[in-house]
């Protein structure tokens, strides 16, 4: 991103932001409520253009694709940067077809491909052993974490490069949360990985650079290490130590 | 000293914990006193209190310990109070090796005279007054005031020297080359926790470093 501002209507929700995320890493994105950090995460996949009156200036590249240009296709856009939500949203549907939904909606048709892409898929998200025998069972009777993986599971079926992810693990009890933070920690060997969390214990826990926002700026982004144990700036000081004045 | 945290108990914890070790540093001063007084005085009963006060600084080495990872688990701190705690842990345990050194003195003490060694007052009163000068340093977590007593460390290097060259044309002086050597190591720990503050306080590692080009 290159002197990033959006906002909403007339009110300014991010402040020329300049942020390079590094390819196959997880980068945090932390900061106190309101500061802009999902604004900021849905920014990279367009997800802000469905609220009514959001334009922007600066610039925002996917490699080589101005993702604000008029050219831009939203949908390709968004197929190769996915997304998962603060709460699961399987569809009301098969654990299968959950999978296999986005692969359908881009002419996947073969049985046999379909088979693979869904087991690959749910491999990936570390979920195949655990539903392998219900594949056909409905997705709305899986535990909270397993929803939470089938969905990651349903995001990375479609080939992504980037994932974004808003506080995945906050409707997650800690063993669930722990085990997505592992799968987390598998997946960025395939794609880049940025996560939006209130969690600071698991910002540090699972990635490796942390950006700290306040206000709508970008005050520092550093290497997790650092900014956890020496932080370059005295209002992420503040912050990650939890003081004030 | 520090500023507020949300949250009152996590003050409240830490500083009792800072409060803790300051308060250690505190009777490892004292130790070092009685036991530097009785190179002058040498007696067997406060050659006993020594030991005893040495018994209590071990007992509080490990209780001192327990708190901090106490602190640690509960309270999960982060960059500033992460180093801080860090180098509470790594003081009490320097401040436990000098009250170490304090009773070789002391069990030393009965044997020597003085009056045949130049400089073993004179260094006694230099890692007593860096001992006691670090404990305020660390206190008020003052960088300026640690760098003033870690540049006063190779003055007791100097003293050892010139100690041992004096010695080595005599014979029987094992004890008073233990005396010197536990005071020189005092003068190495208190060298350590200044670089600890430094750590704290500036988020520099600054271990084997030496001084000018620390401050640069």
């Amino acid at each position: 991103m290159e002197g990033f501002s959006l906002y909403y209507h007339a009110t300014q929700a991010l402040n020329n932001i300049d942020l390079v995320v590094p390819r196959h890493r997880v980068t945090a994105l932390i900061g106190p409520s309101g500061c802009g950090k999902s604004t900021l995460l849905r920014c990279f996949n367009r997800m802000n253009d469905l609220i009514d009156g959001t334009h922007i200036s600066g610039r925002a590249w996917l490699d080589d694709l101005d993702i604000y240009a008029a050219a831009t296709d939203v949908s390709t856009l968004r197929r190769r940067v996915g997304m998962v939500f603060q709460k699961p949203n399987p569809f009301p549907k098969s654990v299968y077809e959950n999978v296999a939904y986005g692969l359908r909606i881009q002419g996947v048709r073969g049985k046999s491909v379909l088979d693979d892409a869904v087991e690959q898929a749910l491999r990936g998200a570390a979920l195949w052993d655990e539903v392998k025998d219900r594949l056909h069972d409905s997705a709305l009777g899986l535990s909270g974490g397993q929803q939470q993986r089938l969905v990651v599971a349903r995001a990375v079926a479609v080939g992504p490069e980037v994932l974004l992810l808003d506080e995945p693990a906050s409707s997650l009890d800690p063993l669930s949360t722990l085990r997505l933070e592992e799968l987390i920690q598998e997946l960025k060997r395939d794609y880049t990985v940025v996560i939006v969390t209130h969690n600071m214990q698991q910002a540090a826990r699972l990635s490796d650079y942390t950006c700290y926002m306040y206000l709508g700026a970008l005050i520092e982004f550093n290497e997790t290490e650092a900014l956890f144990t020496n932080p370059r700036e005295q209002m992420t000081e503040d912050y990650v130590t939890g003081r004030y004045g | 000293m520090l500023s507020t945290h949300i949250s009152s108990g996590f003050d409240t914890d830490l500083n009792k914990v800072f409060s803790a070790v300051l308060a250690m540093g505190g009777l490892v001063e004292e130790q070092l006193g009685v036991a530097l007084g009785l190179l002058l005085s040498p007696d067997p009963t406060v050659v006993s209190r020594v030991l005893e006060g040495e018994r209590q600084i071990n007992t509080l080495e490990v209780s001192l310990d327990q708190q901090c990872l106490a602190f640690i688990a509960r309270h999960h701190p982060a960059a500033g109070d992460l180093r801080l705690i860090l180098v509470l842990i790594k003081v009490i345990n320097d401040l436990e090796r000098i009250a170490d050194e304090a009773e070789k003195v002391a069990k030393l003490s009965g044997g020597l005279d003085l009056k045949r060694v130049q400089g073993i007052i004179s260094m006694g009163a230099l890692v007593q007054g860096m001992t006691h000068d670090v404990m305020a340093a660390l206190g008020g977590l003052d960088t300026d005031a640690a760098f003033t007593i870690a540049a006063r460390e190779p003055e007791s290097d100097r003293l050892r020297n010139r100690m041992q060259k004096q010695f080595a044309a005599e014979e029987d002086m094992l004890d008073y080359i233990w005396v010197i050597r536990a005071l020189e190591r005092i003068a190495d720990h208190v060298r350590n926790i200044c670089e600890y503050i430094v750590y704290c306080t500036e988020g520099k590692d600054v271990r084997h470093t030496d001084i000018e080009h620390i401050k640069r």
